[in-house]
C-alpha cells in the first residue's frame, strides 16, 4: 500500500484501492465485533475485567459502534464504491491515488478517534461521540475524497446513463458530507439544549437512513443482478426506491425522540413520515427477489447471492419494524429497550452486514482475479453470522419485551435486570459467533489473495469451480 | 445439477433459520401491534386468546406466540416458494 | 466527460427535495425550539454544569477542569453576617467558561432573557475576573420569572469572597460530576429522560420543553439497561449508599450489573492514604466466596476525588 502513496496515478493497478478498502473493512469488522462481544460479556457477567477505566463498559460501547459504522460498515461502501462505480461505467476510478490515499487517511483517522473515544474524550452525543476536531477529519479526509473519486468516476464515465446503483452511490457521498456537517453543528457552534439533542439524532437517523441503507441497497442492486446474469426487474421501481429514500427517509429523525418534549407537530410528522420507509423498503425487496426470477437456485448453491438475498429477507422485517415501531402506538412499550438495540442490529449487522458482505467476497476475487480459497469457511462464515445473528436478535428482542413490561407495569427495575440475565448471556453466545465467524473470513480471504485459483481473464468468480 | 437432492433438502437450514428470523421478526411487529392496542388494560386482563398476563419475569404473553406462528409461515411459504421455483427453473433448464 | 446531460431535472428535483427534507426537519424545528423560555430547571442545570461537559478545549482530557462550584451559602462573604435564608450560588472561579445563557442571553428565552440582562447585569460578568451568579425572582410583563443575576455586578461578591467562606460541605462540583457522568459514559445504561408516557410513578416527571435551554450535551441516552437518573436525588439522597454503590454496584444491589467505578476514588483515601485495589479486591472475593462475613470496608474518598464531584451530580438530580 505504501510504495502506491507515491507512485503516479498510471503506476498504481486498477482496483488497488478496492483491495485495500476491502480488507480493512474486514479488519475492522473483526475488531468491533470482537469488541462488541467483549462489552456483550460485560453485560452478562459485570464482574468480568474490571476496575480499570479502560475496560468500563461506558468506555467500550461507543467504540464497538464506531468501529462498525465507520470502520467495517462504511469503508465496505467505499470498497464497493471503488469497485462498483467504474465497473458500470465502463472506466476506471477517476484516482486510484486518490484512493489509496482516502483508505490510508480513513484508517489513521479512525484509530486516532476510536482511541480518543476510548480514553473518554468524547462529545457525550450518540453516534456522533467523536470530539468535533476528528469530525472535521473525518469530513474533509475521509468523506469528500471519497465523494469526489465516485462523482468524478461517474462524470467520466463512458455509458450512456447512469446506473441504479451509481445514482444511489453519487447522492449518498452527497448526503453523507451534508448529514455528517449539519448533524455535527452543535459541536461546532456549541448549539445548546433541545437543539443538540435534537441535532444528535437527526443525525442519527440521516446517518443511517440516507448513508448505511441505502448504499447498501445500492449493493444488491449491483450485485444479483452481476451474479444471476439477469437484468434488473424494473428501473421504475428503482427511480420509486431512490425517491422516496430522498424524501421519506430524509425526515422522520425526530421519531427516535418520541417521548421526549418536542413540539408535538415534529413528533406526529415524523412518525407519518417513519411509516412512508415502508415505501422505499417494499420498493427495494420486491426488486431484487423480481430479479431473482428463475435463479433461485443461486440463494442455495453461490455464497454471494444467499448473502445477498438473506440479507434482503432481513430487510423485510427490519422495515416493519423500523416503519411501526416508532409509531406512538407501539414506541411507548419498546423506546429505550433492547428490542431497539436488537432492531438497530437487525439493520447493521442483519441486512446490510450480508449485503456488504456479498460485495466484499464479489469484489476482491474480481478485482484480484483470485478464485475464493475455500467455499467450506465461506459457508462456515455464513453460517456464524446468521445463527450468531439470529440468537443475538431473538434474545435482544425478548429481552426488550421484558423491559417493556417492566417499564409499564412498574416492576422495580432490578427485577427487570434479574429477568433479563439469561438472554444477555444468549447476547454474548451470538455476539461471540459472529466475531469467530469474521476471524475465518479474514484468514479465507487471506489465503484467497495469496493461493486463490486465478481466474481467466473476462470470466466471472461464480464460473469457476470450487477447488477446495 | 440434475443429480443433486431436491432444493428443499438442500436448503433445510436455510429455510429453518431464515424463515423463522423473517418470520419472527414480522410476527414481533404484529405481536406488539395487537398487544398494544389490545393490552392496555390491567395487569391481569391485557388481551390475546388463552395468553395469560405479560410476566416480565417468566416472557409468557401473546407476543411470543404470535413471533414462532410467523416463523413458523414464513418458513412454510420457504418452502412452497422454493420448490416451485426449483420446478420452474429445471423445466426451463 | 459524460456529466449529468441526462439528469439536469433530476439533479434539481434532488436539491429541492433534500432542501425541502431540511427545511422541514430542520428550519421549522428551530423556530419552535428557540422560542421556549428556560425553565428554573434550565437555569439551575446551565449555571451548575457550566458551558460544555462533552469534549471542549477547556477541558480536552475530560477531567473536570475549570467548572463552576455550586455553593450553599450561609454568611454573606462581604459583610460575614449570617444570611436571612440559605441562597444557593454559582460560582465560576477566574477562567472558567460561562454557560451558552450568559454568552448569548437570547437563548434563555423571553423575559428570562430581559430580566437577566436588565436587572441580573449578566452582560457585564467577565470571564477572567470569574463571577459569581444566583437565580432571583421578578416581575416581568405581570408574570413572576425567574432570571439569573450576576452577585458580582450586583452585590460586588467575588468568587474568591465567597469560597472563602464557603465550608467544604457547604460545596457542590456537580459540574465536574456532569463531566465525570459523560465520561464514564454512564449515561449508556442509565438515561435522563423519564418518558411522557409511562416514566411518572417511578422515575418521575418527565422534563418540559424549557428545561435544558443552554445545557450541552442533554445526554439523554437511548438504551435503558438501569433506572432513569433524572430525579435519582429526590429518591435517594444518601451519600454513604452513593458511595458503596459506584465503588462496588455488587455490595448494595447484588444483582445489579453495573460496572465498579473505584478506579475514580484515585490514588490515595479521604486521609491521604494510599488505597490498595488489589488487597480489597482480594478481600472481596474472600467475602463472595464465603470466606469472609462482612465484605472490606470502602475507602472513603478524598475531597477532590473525581467520585466526590460524580456524587454531587448525583444528587443534585432532584
Amino acid at each position: 500500500m505504501f510504495k502506491y502513496l507515491m507512485a503516479k496515478n498510471e503506476d498504481i493497478p486498477p482496483g488497488a484501492s478496492a483491495v485495500f478498502f476491502g480488507f480493512s473493512a474486514i479488519i475492522w469488522f473483526v475488531i468491533g465485533t470482537g469488541l462488541g462481544s467483549f462489552n456483550a460479556a460485560k453485560l452478562a457477567f459485570p464482574d468480568f475485567v474490571t476496575g480499570d477505566m479502560y475496560f468500563a463498559f461506558g468506555h467500550m460501547r461507543q467504540v464497538h459502534v464506531m468501529a462498525v459504522i465507520f470502520g467495517w460498515i462504511s469503508m465496505a461502501f467505499a470498497m464497493a464504491m471503488m469497485y462498483i462505480t467504474p465497473a458500470l461505467g465502463n472506466n476506471k476510478l477517476w484516482s486510484e491515488k486518490l484512493g489509496i490515499w482516502n483508505c490510508m487517511l480513513w484508517n489513521i483517522g479512525l484509530l486516532v478517534a476510536l482511541t480518543t473515544l476510548w480514553a473518554g474524550i468524547t462529545s457525550g452525543r450518540e453516534y456522533s461521540d467523536f470530539p468535533w476536531p476528528v469530525d472535521l477529519y473525518l469530513a474533509t479526509c475521509v468523506f469528500i475524497p471519497l465523494g469526489v473519486n465516485v462523482w468524478m468516476t461517474i462524470l467520466n464515465r463512458r455509458t450512456q446513463g447512469i446506473y441504479t446503483t451509481n445514482w444511489f452511490f453519487a447522492a449518498a457521498t452527497f448526503m453523507v458530507i451534508i448529514v455528517f456537517l449539519v448533524g455535527n453543528s452543535p459541536e461546532f457552534f456549541h448549539l445548546t439544549g433541545l437543539t443538540e439533542a435534537y441535532l444528535t439524532w437527526w443525525f442519527a437517523h440521516n446517518v443511517l437512513g440516507l448513508w448505511i441503507t441505502p448504499v447498501a441497497a445500492a449493493i444488491a442492486y449491483y450485485t444479483i443482478p452481476k451474479i444471476t446474469g439477469n437484468p434488473l426487474y424494473s428501473h421504475r421501481i428503482g427511480h420509486l426506491h431512490f425517491w422516496s429514500v430522498v424524501v421519506f427517509y430524509s425526515t422522520p429523525a425526530a421519531h427516535h425522540l418520541m417521548s421526549a418534549p418536542l413540539p408535538e407537530w415534529l413528533k406526529s410528522f415524523a412518525s407519518v413520515e417513519g411509516v412512508l420507509i415502508l415505501v422505499p423498503a417494499i420498493a427495494f425487496v420486491s426488486n431484487i427477489m423480481l430479479t431473482m426470477k428463475g435463479k433461485w437456485h443461486m440463494f442455495v448453491e453461490n455464497v454471494e447471492v444467499r448473502f445477498t438475498i438473506t440479507g434482503c429477507l432481513m430487510a423485510i422485517p427490519l422495515n416493519m419494524q423500523g416503519g411501526f415501531q416508532q409509531t406512538r402506538a407501539i414506541n411507548w412499550y419498546i423506546h429505550g429497550t433492547g428490542w431497539i438495540v436488537a432492531h438497530a442490529h437487525l439493520a447493521l449487522l442483519g441486512f446490510s452486514t450480508f449485503l456488504e458482505a456479498a460485495a466484499v467476497y464479489l469484489g476482491l476475487q474480481t478485482l484480484m482475479n483470485r478464485k475464493l480459497y475455500s467455499l467450506k469457511l465461506a459457508n462456515l462464515h455464513f453460517w456464524l453470522l446468521l445463527i450468531g445473528f439470529t440468537t443475538y436478535w431473538v434474545s435482544m428482542t425478548i429481552a426488550g419485551l421484558i423491559q417493556g413490561a417492566g417499564k409499564i407495569y412498574e416492576v422495580p427495575y432490578i427485577d427487570v435486570v434479574i429477568a433479563e440475565h439469561p438472554y444477555m448471556i444468549a447476547r454474548w453466545l451470538g455476539g461471540t459467533l459472529v466475531f469467530f465467524g469474521n476471524t475465518l473470513w479474514l484468514y479465507n480471504m487471506w489465503m484467497t489473495a495469496r493461493k486463490g485459483t486465478v481466474i481467466p481473464q473476462g470470466r466471472m468468480p461464480h464460473e469457476l469451480q470450487y477447488e477446495r | 445439477m440434475s443429480t443433486k437432492k431436491p432444493v428443499k433438502l438442500r436448503s433445510f437450514w436455510l429455510i429453518l433459520i431464515g424463515g423463522m428470523l423473517t418470520g419472527m421478526g414480522n410476527g414481533s411487529v404484529f405481536g406488539a401491534t395487537l398487544m398494544c392496542l389490545m393490552g392496555r388494560g390491567n395487569f391481569d386482563n391485557w388481551g390475546g386468546i388463552n395468553a395469560t398476563a405479560y410476566d416480565p419475569h417468566t416472557f409468557t404473553g401473546f407476543i411470543d406466540w404470535a413471533m414462532i406462528v410467523f416463523g413458523i409461515a414464513f418458513c412454510l411459504i420457504m418452502i412452497v416458494a422454493l420448490g416451485r421455483h426449483e420446478k420452474l427453473e429445471q423445466a426451463a433448464a | 466527460m459524460a456529466g449529468f446531460r441526462e439528469y439536469k431535472i433530476g439533479s434539481r428535483i434532488f436539491g429541492l427535495a433534500l432542501g425541502g427534507s431540511m427545511t422541514i426537519t430542520l428550519f421549522f424545528p428551530s423556530i419552535n425550539i428557540a422560542s421556549t423560555a428556560s425553565t428554573d430547571v434550565a437555569l439551575a442545570k446551565q449555571l451548575a454544569v457550566g458551558h460544555e461537559t462533552g469534549f471542549n478545549l477547556d477541558d480536552p482530557l475530560l477531567l473536570g477542569k475549570n467548572k463552576p462550584i455550586v455553593v450553599n451559602l450561609k454568611t454573606d462573604p462581604k459583610s460575614g453576617q449570617a444570611l436571612p435564608a440559605e441562597q444557593t450560588v454559582f460560582v465560576y472561579p477566574v477562567g472558567a467558561p460561562f454557560p451558552a445563557g450568559i454568552i448569548h442571553p437570547r437563548i434563555l428565552g423571553t423575559g428570562v432573557e430581559e430580566l437577566s440582562v436588565q436587572q441580573g447585569h449578566i452582560e457585564d460578568a467577565r470571564k477572567d475576573a470569574g463571577a459569581v451568579f444566583a437565580i432571583n425572582k421578578a416581575v416581568y410583563n405581570g408574570k413572576q420569572v425567574s432570571y439569573i443575576d450576576d452577585l458580582t455586578t450586583t452585590k460586588g461578591w467575588t468568587p474568591e469572597d465567597v469560597m472563602r467562606v464557603a465550608k467544604d460541605e457547604d460545596v457542590s462540583h456537580a459540574g465536574a460530576g456532569k463531566t465525570m457522568f459523560v465520561r464514564e459514559g454512564c449515561w449508556w445504561c442509565h438515561t435522563l429522560l423519564p418518558e411522557e408516557t409511562q416514566d411518572w410513578q417511578v422515575f418521575g416527571a418527565p422534563p418540559m420543553q424549557g428545561d435544558f435551554n443552554g445545557e450541552s450535551p442533554t445526554a439523554f441516552g437511548s438504551d435503558r439497561k438501569a433506572p432513569d437518573l433524572l430525579h435519582v436525588g429526590s429518591r435517594n439522597s444518601s451519600r454513604e449508599w452513593m458511595m458503596m454503590h459506584f465503588f462496588n454496584p455488587r455490595l448494595v444491589q447484588p444483582h445489579s450489573i453495573m460496572p465498579r467505578f473505584d478506579y475514580l476514588w484515585g490514588e490515595k483515601d479521604a486521609s491521604g492514604n494510599k488505597i490498595d485495589y488489589a488487597k480489597w479486591r482480594a478481600e472481596y472475593t474472600d467475602y463472595r466466596e464465603g470466606k469472609r462475613v462482612t465484605p472490606p470496608e470502602v475507602p472513603s474518598y478524598a475531597s477532590n476525588s473525581e467520585i466526590r464531584s460524580l456524587i454531587d451530580f448525583m444528587l443534585s438530580l432532584k
